[in-house]
């Protein structure tokens, strides 16, 4: 039967792979569906010839059972709620909050901070709700979008940071977030996980990481990609009469109330203050105060609910279901289990590289994978292999989850950032650089260091083995940001007009920041443990070599060639 | 308390950092960044489990 596993798993990793480099052109969730299918039938025709026929029709029903229904509705329910605020103008009543704001002593730069970090504050289950109700209200804030307010290289930063933040905010989401999958099997320690045990690791690395998203898009990207993104700058030459007045922004009263009405259910969800409850149900009823107070409809609700990321976790959740169902994930464990024998890499080595492993392979959603690898993980502590501790489960978790909820940023396959990048007008791939940089270097250490030294007595408080380090949580941000922010200044420096060397140069950059990644993760974990520190740097390199070498050398090759 | 004071920090510094990269580099434009990233921080704050 163990050969079943090995044959389930090879189908499944080589599909996506495949998907990956687009040599199988179809939706990833269409392949994840077939893929589920042919290694169903595999599987009955193994178990027919090994146990009988009784055990194969067993194999479907372990199938579904893998599915997991909480985030899924969840995540129906937010995008239902989602749904309701923008068909009753709710978004444009936050757009009259932000041109209120912009008057304030914070001003346009405080106003355009608070923008940019909007997504994770607002706490949707997908990144593309906000992204597309307010990427035109950014737009609008440069020459062609009529205000005139920003420059072309100011527009850029700004519409790549706030796309980077709102794709990673559905990873901290408590509405249906991808968090909440990570969260479930970590409620075999922590009896209180599920309320968000993994939030505030991921809520804390996304606001440091959006700001170095916008440092490399300013620094780097505009270097290596300067002819690649087709925004216009207000000619100098231009009177300002002449520039195109954008229509004041206002909103009717159900815009406010409907927003009123969400932020109420979110804080409820969040908080619960009338008792315990499924959020669905606060969502739910959040959405009827909206149709009967707002005058929405169910079809307006309807509407707001994407397809892409339901279909992705459910086809992730099939997919799992049948490797579990299989062996595939026994088969998995058993890899992993041994690269983690190689002297070099150690257990330390194989965690660095498999946090990594959504931003090495980022599909259009990380619901999909997500939902396939975090019970891998799960497998890794004391639940099977017992290679770690639960509070070293909770850290590898923690930077495992951030890595994975920004992947759907760089991915090729109709990733969130390509929204981004269609907004600011630029190139396919112009973003990739910058969001797996930061996902990679920046956020998952950050999430590891914070679940370590900050999270683990709010959800264990009576454990006298944690502690709260306030201190330490700031020389590590300010380590992490400083090494990355000085090395970006260098390679900027550095990075001439051939854009082979400019690459090369880059890749460089990901490795050094890819090892010291690895190490930070793997000191979280291990504390100071020499071996384990400098295993941890062999994986983080060996993570950061595949995740560098996918980043293009060249964005518009066609057009310049011509 | 101690998680906000984080994530008032992270904000903070998050505020600088994106006004910088948005060539808002006056001493003002500096601070308004890092007034804009403390509210940031401490709404995210207030949202999460303590």
């Amino acid at each position: 039967m163990e050969y079943l596993g090995y044959i389930t798993l090879t189908i499944f990793v080589v599909t996506m792979v495949l998907t990956l480099f687009r040599k199988i052109n179809l939706p990833v969730q269409t392949v994840l569906v077939l893929v589920s299918i042919v290694s169903l039938i595999i599987g009955a025709v193994f178990r027919i010839v090994s146990e009988g026929l009784n055990s194969a029709i067993l194999l479907p029903n372990e199938m579904i059972g893998g599915i997991i229904l909480h985030p899924i509705t969840a995540l129906l329910g937010g995008l239902f709620l989602a749904g309701a605020l923008d068909a009753t103008q709710g978004f444009d009543a936050l757009k009259v909050i932000i041109d209120k704001l912009k008057k304030t002593p914070i001003g346009l730069t405080g106003t355009l901070v608070i923008l940019i970090n909007l997504p994770v504050i607002a706490s949707l289950p997908c990144g593309r709700i906000i992204a597309a109700a307010l990427l035109p209200l950014l737009f609008a804030f440069g020459y062609e979008g009529g205000m005139g307010i920003l420059t072309k290289t100011q527009l850029v930063v700004l519409i790549g940071a706030f796309t980077r933040n709102a794709m990673g905010s559905c990873g901290p989401s408590p509405i249906g977030g991808v968090g909440q999958i990570g969260e479930g099997f970590l409620g075999a320690f922590f009896p209180t996980a599920s309320e968000g045990i993994l939030r505030s690791p991921q809520a804390f690395s996304l606001i440091i990481g959006t700001a170095m998203t916008a440092l490399f898009l300013k620094i780097i990207s505009e270097k290596l990609y300067p002819d690649d993104v087709s925004l216009r700058d207000r000619p100098e030459n231009l009177p300002k009469q002449e520039q195109t007045k954008i229509s004041a922004v206002s909103s009717p009263f159900r815009g406010y109330l409907s927003l009123i009405i969400f932020v109420a259910s979110l804080l409820i969800a969040i908080f619960q203050p009338f008792g315990k409850m499924p959020v669905q149900t606060v969502i739910v009823a959040g959405a009827i105060l909206i149709i009967i107070l707002c005058r929405a409809s169910i079809q307006d609700l309807m509407n707001g609910i994407i397809l892409l990321p339901v279909t992705a976790m459910a086809s992730g959740f099939m997919a799992a279901g049948v490797l579990a169902a299989t062996g595939g994930f026994d088969a998995l464990g058993v890899i992993l289990k041994s690269l983690s024998t190689i002297q070099i890499l150690g257990v330390a080595g194989m965690l660095a590289i498999f946090v990594q492993m959504q931003t090495i392979l980022p599909l259009s959603c990380s619901r999909i994978l997500t939902a396939a690898l975090v019970p891998v993980l799960y497998l890794f502590g004391p639940a099977k292999f017992n290679m770690v501790t639960w509070p070293q489960l909770a850290i590898v978790m923690a930077a495992y989850i951030i890595n994975a909820t920004t992947s759907c940023g760089p991915s090729p396959l109709g990733g969130g950032g390509t929204m981004g990048e269609g907004q600011m007008r630029a190139e396919s791939g112009f973003i990739k650089g910058a969001y797996t940089y930061t996902a990679m270097a920046v956020m998952a250490p950050l999430a590891a260091i914070y679940m370590k030294f900050m999270n683990f007595t709010v959800f264990s408080p009576d454990n006298p083995e944690f502690s709260q380090n306030i201190l330490t949580i700031i020389i590590y941000t300010a380590v992490i940001i400083g090494v990355s922010a000085g090395m970006m200044a260098f390679v900027s420096r550095m990075a001439g007009e051939n854009s082979a060397y400019n690459w090369r140069l880059q890749l460089i950059y990901f490795l050094i920041s890819g090892g010291i990644a690895g190490a930070v993760l793997s000191l979280a974990v291990y504390e100071l443990k020499v071996l384990e520190i400098v295993q941890g740097f062999v994986g983080g390199l060996i993570a950061a070599f595949l995740i560098g070498v996918m980043v293009p050398k060249t964005l518009s090759v066609v057009r310049k060639t011509t | 308390m101690l998680t906000i004071i984080s994530f008032l920090f992270a904000g903070a510094i998050s505020g600088v950092i994106i006004a910088y990269s948005m060539d808002m580099k006056t001493p003002r434009e500096l601070l308004q960044g890092a007034a804009g990233g403390l509210i940031a921080g401490l709404l995210m704050a207030l949202m999460l489990p303590r």
